[in-house]
């Protein structure tokens, strides 16, 4: 009995220790590169690399602008993270949630199972499954399952992108730091760490809503074969096996 | 006028590092290097997505008809934080627009902020590390 009511109060008490990280956060950019996105680059394989390559030479001709965000599809975790705009956290009883307000993409929130193990199976989906538990301050949270739709920070992803996170305060509680370490073979020769920083906005912050609006017009002026090789959605969009609703037509 | 701009996002270079690489586009087509203001009265203000757009009746400098020029604000959401509100401007205002004008010179520009003669100064504020567009009053 007494241990058992030992471990309990010891547990309580973590609890209560758990740092306060509801509240609006106004994201201030990656520590790596605020300002030059040159700096940190990923360690990506060689076909990545090829990728990337491919895409620099398309931007050189002026086409910069994904399918994705003409037909306001998600951004999906981490993008959604990381706006001009503020994401708003919330800890509730069993899980963090995470509302963007990223105008490019119409985001759904994100949510982030407490002490629960990661499913063994899982449905890709924009902001993947997340699971996490506080390690003294910190929230470690390991994100997998993602789409091959969305980007991870430019790169490639899908089910061999997994995603660690440590989460925690600085500056007694002003500033939220998010350490986002991706982990993927088929992307990158080696772990890549991605800082991302955020300051807390004043309690009464509103949120406003931010639809993203289709852009049917640059969709009709897109030449969607140029670019299925370096834009997924743009290759989806002349696969006929992924035509939206197959069965109503 | 804004078919005119929406023809020139097809062209458009890679976004500044800033501000990501999902923006509803580049805003490589405005002389972000270069600072004009352009005084004049509003005849129309449009408070949604993608961008907000203020379309804006000047005087001819050479004496001959009026000209219509379009200035880009960013997303509401982004200008809400701003001081922004859906009815800032209505028609008839006269306002001083920073901008920064377009490359090609066409009538239009990215507003930089927006100055309504009369109103209290603590509106006023300085361009921060994050360039955004900014209502102010006089």
């Amino acid at each position: 009995m007494r241990p058992a009511l030992l471990i309990l109060a010891l547990s309580a008490g973590a609890a209560a220790a758990e740092p306060d990280i509801t509240g609006t956060w106004d994201y201030q950019g990656r520590v790596e590169a605020v300002r030059d996105i040159n700096t940190n680059k990923p360690p990506a394989v060689p076909e990545v690399q090829a990728l990337f390559d491919k895409r620099a030479r398309l931007a050189a001709a002026g086409v910069t602008r994904r399918v994705a965000n003409m037909l306001c599809l998600p951004t999906g975790f981490p993008s959604m993270m990381q706006w001009k705009s503020p994401i708003v956290v919330l800890q509730t009883k069993g899980r963090v949630t995470i509302i963007s307000e990223h105008d490019p993409g119409n985001d759904e929130p994100r949510t982030i199972y407490l002490n629960k193990t990661m499913p063994a199976e899982l449905d890709p989906s924009w902001n993947g499954y997340s699971v996490a538990r506080w390690e003294g301050d910190t929230l470690v949270i390991q994100t997998a399952g993602l789409n091959d739709r969305g980007g991870v920070f430019g790169l490639p992803r899908g089910e061999s992108t997994k995603i660690t996170e440590r989460l925690f305060l600085q500056d007694g509680g002003k500033t939220l730091i998010d350490q986002v370490t991706v982990n993927d073979p088929k992307t990158l020769t080696k772990p890549w760490t991605v800082t991302l920083k955020y300051s807390r906005m004043p309690e009464d912050t509103e949120r406003f809503e931010a639809v993203c609006e289709p852009d049917l017009e640059a969709l009709r002026a897109t030449d969607l074969a140029a670019l299925k090789e370096t834009d997924v959605e743009a290759a989806r969009m002349l696969d006929p096996a992924l035509a939206y609703n197959p069965g109503g037509r | 006028m804004r078919a005119k701009l929406i023809a020139a996002v097809a062209a458009l270079l890679p976004l500044a590092a800033a501000t990501g690489a999902d923006a509803h586009h580049s805003f490589q087509m405005f002389a972000l290097d270069r600072l004009e203001t352009v005084n004049g009265t509003v005849k129309s203000f449009r408070w949604a997505m993608p961008h907000a757009w203020i379309t804006v009746t000047v005087p001819s400098k050479t004496g001959g008809a009026p000209e219509e020029w379009g200035f880009e604000g960013h997303a509401p959401n982004l200008m809400a934080r701003k001081g922004w509100k859906f009815n800032s401007l209505k028609p008839g205002d006269k306002v001083a627009i920073l901008m920064h004008p377009m490359r090609d010179g066409s009538k239009a520009g990215s507003i930089v902020h927006v100055t309504l003669p009369g109103g209290p100064a603590a509106l006023e504020r300085r361009l921060s590390e994050r360039p955004m567009i900014v209502l102010r009053h006089d």
